[in-house]
C-alpha cells in the first residue's frame, strides 16, 4: 500500500514535469508524513548523509576525466589512431567509429560526454566522407553507450554504492560485455554496407607506415585506458583513486597537446560541478525514496510473488530485462536505477544471481533505454550534431537494436561470460 | 523584482566560485592522498573524509546552480500535448511544487543542524561538529533554491497572466549517465 502510494505520487509528480530529484523528495516527503510513524526529518538526514560514501567520489573525478579529454584534442588522435587501424575494412569509417569509442570508452564513463565529445568528431568525419548523416549519426549513437560498460563507468558506481557490490569487480565485468557489444555492431555495419543497404565510400587501403605515426601521435592517450586497465587488473588502487590519476593526467596530456589552458580546465570543473549537481542531487533524494521502499516490505512481497510465478531464473531475468526496456522508453537512466535497484535486489538474492552479474545487466539494459524513443538522450545529443530530425534517427538507429538486444542476452544468459574476469583477477 | 534577481546572479556567482573550487580540491586531495600512499607509504586517512565532505558541499551547491539555470532533469513528455497557455501555467505549478518541497526541507533542515551539531566527525584531526557537512550544506542549499523558486513562481504567474512567450521547460537533454 505504502509502496503503491508512493509509486503513483511519483508518476503523477514525474508527469507534471517535476523535476526528478525534487519529485523523489517530495513523494517521500509525502508518504513518510502521512503513513509512517517517524518525523520528517528522517528525510534532511537521509539526503544530507546519504552521499558519505568514498566510492562515490568517484564520480566527479570520472566526469572530470571525460570533460578533460573531450576538450583536450584527445579525441581526434585516438580517431586517427582506429583509422588507421580498422578503415581499410568495407565500412571504414563507420569501424572506425566504434573502435575509436570502445578505446575512449576505456578512460571516460559517461555516454553522454562521449557522444558530445567524441560524437562530434565522428559524425563530422563521416559526413565529410560522404556516408550518410543519419547513418553517421546511428552509429556515433550506439557506438557511444559502450562508454559506461567498458569501465570506468559512473553508473556502475552509483549501483555497486547502493547494493554494496565492490567497483572494481563491476568495473572488470564491464570489459568483456563492452567489447562485445563494439563487435557485433560492427559486424552489423559491414552487413548493411556490403549487401547495398547502406551507401558508403570506398575504404582507404590499410598502410603499416600510416599505423606506426598515429599510433606514436596517439600513444601518451592510450596510456590513459592501459593505465587505468592495469589499476584495475592488478588491484593495486581503488576504483576512485584511478578516477584522480585518469583526471591529473588528462589535464597533463591536454597541456603537452597545448590544448588545454587555465580557462578550459575552469570550464572542465564547472562542467564537472553542473553534472555532481544534477545527477548526485537525484542520488541523495533518492536515499530517502528508497528507505521509504525498503521498510515498505514490498521487494520482499514482489520477490514472493515473482517466485511463485516461475521459479525459473531465466524467465524471470526476462521478464524484468522487458519490464525495464519499457520503462527505459519514458524515464531517464539514473531515476530508473536509483528505483530498480532497491525494488528488484530482494528478488535477485533469492533467484541467486550475483549482484556483480546483475549490475551489468542493468547497465547493458539501461544504456539501451538511452537510445529508446520517445524519450532517449542519446538520440536528442546526436540529432542535434547531425543536424536531422528524430524521424530519421530513430530510422537509421533501428537495426542496430540487433545487435544491442544480441548483447544484452548474452549478458542475461551466460554467467560466466560476465565473471570471466572478475572471477581470474577480481574477488567474486 | 530587479532586486531578487540581481541578488540571485550574486549567489550564482559566488555559488559557482566554491562549487569550481571544491572539484579542483577535490582531485587535488585523492591526488595527493594517491601519491602518499603508494610513494611514501603514508596513507592519510583524514583525506579520504576531509574529500568526501567537499563532495557533499559539491553536489548541494552544484544544485542550487542547476535550478537557477533550470537545467534539472525532467520527463517534458507532457507539454508536447498541451497549447501554450496551459505551458505557461503548467510552468506556474512546477514552480509552486518546487517551492513547497523546499518550505518543508528548510525547518526540518534546521531541526537536524541542532542535532548534528552535538556529534563529531571520526577522523579529522580537528573536532568539527557533523552539521557541518550534512544538513548545513543541505539547508543551505535549499534556502537558495528557496529564493530562486520564489523568483520562478513569481515570473511563471507574471507570464502565465501576461500570455508571454512560452517558455520550454527544462529543453537542454541534460541526462547524465
Amino acid at each position: 500500500m505504502t509502496m503503491l502510494l508512493l509509486f503513483g505520487l511519483f508518476a503523477v509528480l514525474v508527469v507534471l514535469q517535476i523535476p526528478i530529484a525534487f519529485a523523489m523528495g517530495l513523494s517521500s516527503l509525502a508518504v513518510i508524513g502521512f503513513t509512517q510513524p517517524v518525523p520528517l526529518t528522517i528525510v534532511v538526514q537521509r539526503i544530507g548523509s546519504g552521499l558519505d560514501s568514498f566510492v562515490l567520489l568517484a564520480i566527479p573525478l570520472f566526469v572530470l576525466s571525460g570533460h578533460l579529454l573531450n576538450r583536450g584534442g584527445i579525441a581526434d588522435r585516438i580517431f586517427e589512431f582506429a583509422a588507421a587501424m580498422v578503415g581499410h575494412i568495407r565500412g571504414g569509417l563507420a569501424h572506425v567509429n566504434v573502435v575509436a569509442s570502445m578505446i575512449f570508452a576505456g578512460m571516460s564513463g559517461v555516454a553522454q560526454a562521449d557522444a558530445a565529445g567524441l560524437g562530434v568528431v565522428e559524425v563530422n568525419a563521416m559526413k565529410k566522407e560522404g556516408f550518410d548523416a543519419a547513418f553517421a549519426a546511428a552509429v556515433s549513437a550506439s557506438s557511444a553507450i559502450i562508454g559506461p560498460i567498458i569501465p570506468p563507468s559512473v553508473i556502475m558506481v552509483v549501483y555497486a554504492v547502493m547494493v554494496q557490490a565492490s567497483v572494481a569487480d563491476l568495473f572488470l565485468a564491464g570489459f568483456l560485455p563492452g567489447i562485445l557489444m563494439g563487435l557485433t555492431l560492427m559486424v552489423m555495419i559491414y552487413w548493411l554496407v556490403s549487401t547495398g543497404r547502406t551507401p558508403a565510400p570506398k575504404p582507404v587501403p590499410f598502410s603499416a607506415r600510416r599505423l606506426g605515426t598515429t599510433f606514436v601521435r596517439a600513444l601518451p592517450a592510450l596510456m590513459a585506458p592501459v593505465l587505468l586497465t592495469a589499476g584495475l587488473l592488478m588491484g593495486v588502487a581503488t576504483p576512485t583513486e584511478l578516477g584522480a590519476v585518469t583526471a591529473i593526467y588528462a589535464a597533463i596530456l591536454g597541456v603537452a597537446y597545448k590544448e588545454l589552458d587555465y580557462k578550459g580546465l575552469i570550464e572542465a570543473a564547472r562542467e564537472t560541478l553542473m553534472t555532481c549537481g544534477i545527477m548526485a542531487f537525484i542520488i541523495a533524494c533518492a536515499v530517502p525514496f528508497g528507505w521509504v521502499v525498503a521498510t515498505s516490505q514490498a521487494p520482499m512481497k514482489l520477490a514472493a510473488f515473482m517466485m511463485e510465478f516461475s521459479d525459473s531464473k531465466w524467465v524471470i531475468l526476462a521478464v524484468i530485462n522487458i519490464g525495464l526496456l519499457l520503462i527505459g522508453c519514458f524515464m531517464e537512466t539514473t531515476a530508473i536505477l536509483l528505483i530498480a535497484t532497491p525494488t528488484l535486489f530482494p528478488l535477485i538474492v533469492a533467484l541467486g544471481v550475483d549482484p556483480v552479474h546483475f549490475g551489468i545487466i542493468l547497465v547493458v539494459n539501461l544504456l539501451i533505454g538511452t537510445l529508446t524513443p520517445p524519450f532517449g538522450v542519446i538520440l536528442f545529443i546526436m540529432m542535434d550534431i547531425a543536424k536531422i530530425s528524430l524521424g530519421q534517427m530513430v530510422r537509421a538507429v533501428i537495426p542496430f537494436y540487433i545487435p544491442l538486444f544480441l548483447t544484452l542476452m548474452v549478458v542475461t544468459y551466460w554467467e560466466g561470460f560476465v565473471l570471466l574476469i572478475p572471477r581470474l583477477f577480481g574477488k567474486v | 523584482m530587479k532586486f531578487l534577481s540581481s541578488t540571485i546572479r550574486s549567489i550564482e556567482r559566488v555559488e559557482q566560485a566554491l562549487g569550481i573550487f571544491l572539484v579542483l580540491a577535490i582531485v587535488a586531495m585523492v591526488g595527493v592522498q594517491v601519491v602518499s600512499r603508494y610513494f611514501f607509504n603514508q596513507p592519510m586517512a583524514w583525506v579520504e573524509e576531509l574529500s568526501t565532505y567537499c563532495f557533499i558541499w559539491t553536489v548541494f551547491v552544484g544544485a542550487s546552480i542547476a535550478l537557477k539555470q533550470d537545467r534539472h532533469i525532467a520527463i517534458t513528455a507532457l507539454e508536447l500535448c498541451l497549447s501554450d497557455a496551459q505551458k505557461r501555467w503548467l510552468k506556474v505549478l512546477i514552480w509552486i511544487s518546487v517551492l513547497a518541497f523546499l518550505l518543508i526541507m528548510i525547518p526540518h533542515g534546521y531541526k537536524v543542524m541542532q542535532v548534528e551539531a552535538r556529534s563529531n566527525s571520526v577522523s579529522l584531526p580537528v573536532d568539527i561538529p557533523r552539521m557541518w557537512f550534512y544538513s548545513l550544506p543541505l539547508t543551505l542549499a535549499c534556502i537558495s533554491m528557496l529564493i530562486t523558486s520564489i523568483a520562478g513562481v513569481y515570473q511563471s504567474l507574471v507570464n502565465a497572466f501576461n500570455g508571454m512567450t512560452p517558455v520550454l521547460i527544462n529543453s537542454k537533454p541534460d541526462n547524465l549517465i
